[in-house]
């Protein structure tokens, strides 16, 4: 009787010391996973890569000069063409497709992208994408407001 | 009898803890490496952040208002003579200010000579080599139309390459 005592007392000492040392694993468990500061660096890249991008001067000469693609993109949404009679939409599309591409298709480890542009939460013209978008993505909003208008800029890189 | 079951105990749960702590060694030092080259990258990012926007580099209030990430390639290109004067200045080994849009068929490293039809601005340190990357910039300069003159601003990555800590 004394035996069985002492043995199902050794049993819970063995018991709580599992317990204990499964808390302390979990714990750092917890840690080893949040302890990783992964977000901001795509992050800050596609921040950088589109506000650079919008500032590109075009080949779209208005009244002022020429605009630059976050100008151009009203221009566009406003369907107007540019002092050399070019389509103002036309050398936008142009001109961010070939610049997400010198700037993106060779980095390795990008699976793909998209850019959406929008006018009041409508698309002005058709996602620019390319590549596998994949389930992991990080991205970056731009967004220009003039009188009566909204243009949205929304990029996104897949790995 | 007793005796040898606690030692037995004791030995089962010393083993049990050496296991865990095996465990927890090996789960830390495989995501060491990782966390090395992430460090690596996010320090490079800053260094080129921090360059870009130094009033040696940034266009200021030359382009329009104040830009984030705008490089003023006109001042970088005179930079390059006074290469000696800022050695050691950036904390990197060297700069790079590729321009990736519009493309140039063939990489061409600025000069006085032939620029602004040139691709590449090298800002050389004192030691080459060791760990580069960079961010993307905007990369402005005053070009001119019919004799007069227009802010053109184009798409770059300014590069900085630094020595590895060891």
């Amino acid at each position: 009787m004394i035996k069985d005592k002492n043995a199902q007392e050794e049993m819970v000492g063995f018991g709580i010391i599992i317990g204990i040392v499964a808390i302390i694993l979990l714990i750092f468990l917890w840690f080893a996973l949040t302890d990783r500061d992964e977000t901001s660096l795509d992050d800050y890249k596609t921040e950088s890569f589109l506000q650079s991008a919008l500032q590109y001067t075009t080949e779209c000469e208005g009244s002022n000069g020429f605009y630059e693609i976050n100008e151009l993109s009203f221009e566009c949404d406003k369907r107007r063409s540019c002092l050399n009679g070019k389509d103002s939409c036309e050398i936008l599309n142009t001109t961010i497709r070939e610049t997400l591409e010198a700037a993106w298709k060779g980095e390795s480890s990008v699976k793909g992208y998209s850019l959406n542009i929008t006018s009041d939460g409508n698309e002005l013209m058709p996602a620019f994408v390319w590549g596998n978008l994949t389930g992991s993505s990080r991205g970056a909003r731009e967004e220009f407001p003039k009188p009566g208008t909204l243009i949205g800029f929304v990029f996104k890189i897949y790995s | 009898m007793k005796i040898q079951q606690t030692a037995f105990l004791l030995i089962a749960v010393t083993l049990f803890f050496v296991l865990v702590g095996i465990f927890v060694l090996g789960f830390r030092l495989s995501g060491l490496r990782g966390d090395v080259s992430a460090l690596e990258e996010k320090n490079a990012l800053l260094l080129a952040t921090r360059i870009a926007n130094s009033p040696e580099f940034s266009c200021g209030n030359s382009y329009d208002g104040e830009r984030l990430n705008c490089v003023d390639s006109d001042k970088v290109i005179s930079l390059k003579d006074f290469e000696e004067t800022y050695q050691g200045f950036w904390g990197a080994s060297s700069i790079e200010i590729r321009k990736l849009y519009p493309i140039l068929s063939v990489d061409t490293e600025c000069n006085s000579g032939n620029y602004p039809n040139c691709n590449i601005i090298n800002i050389r340190g004192e030691e080459q080599g060791g760990f580069s990357d960079g961010n993307f910039v905007t990369l402005c300069r005053k070009a001119s139309k019919d004799g007069d003159s227009y802010d053109k601003c184009e798409l770059a990555k300014l590069l900085v390459t630094y020595q590895k800590v060891e």
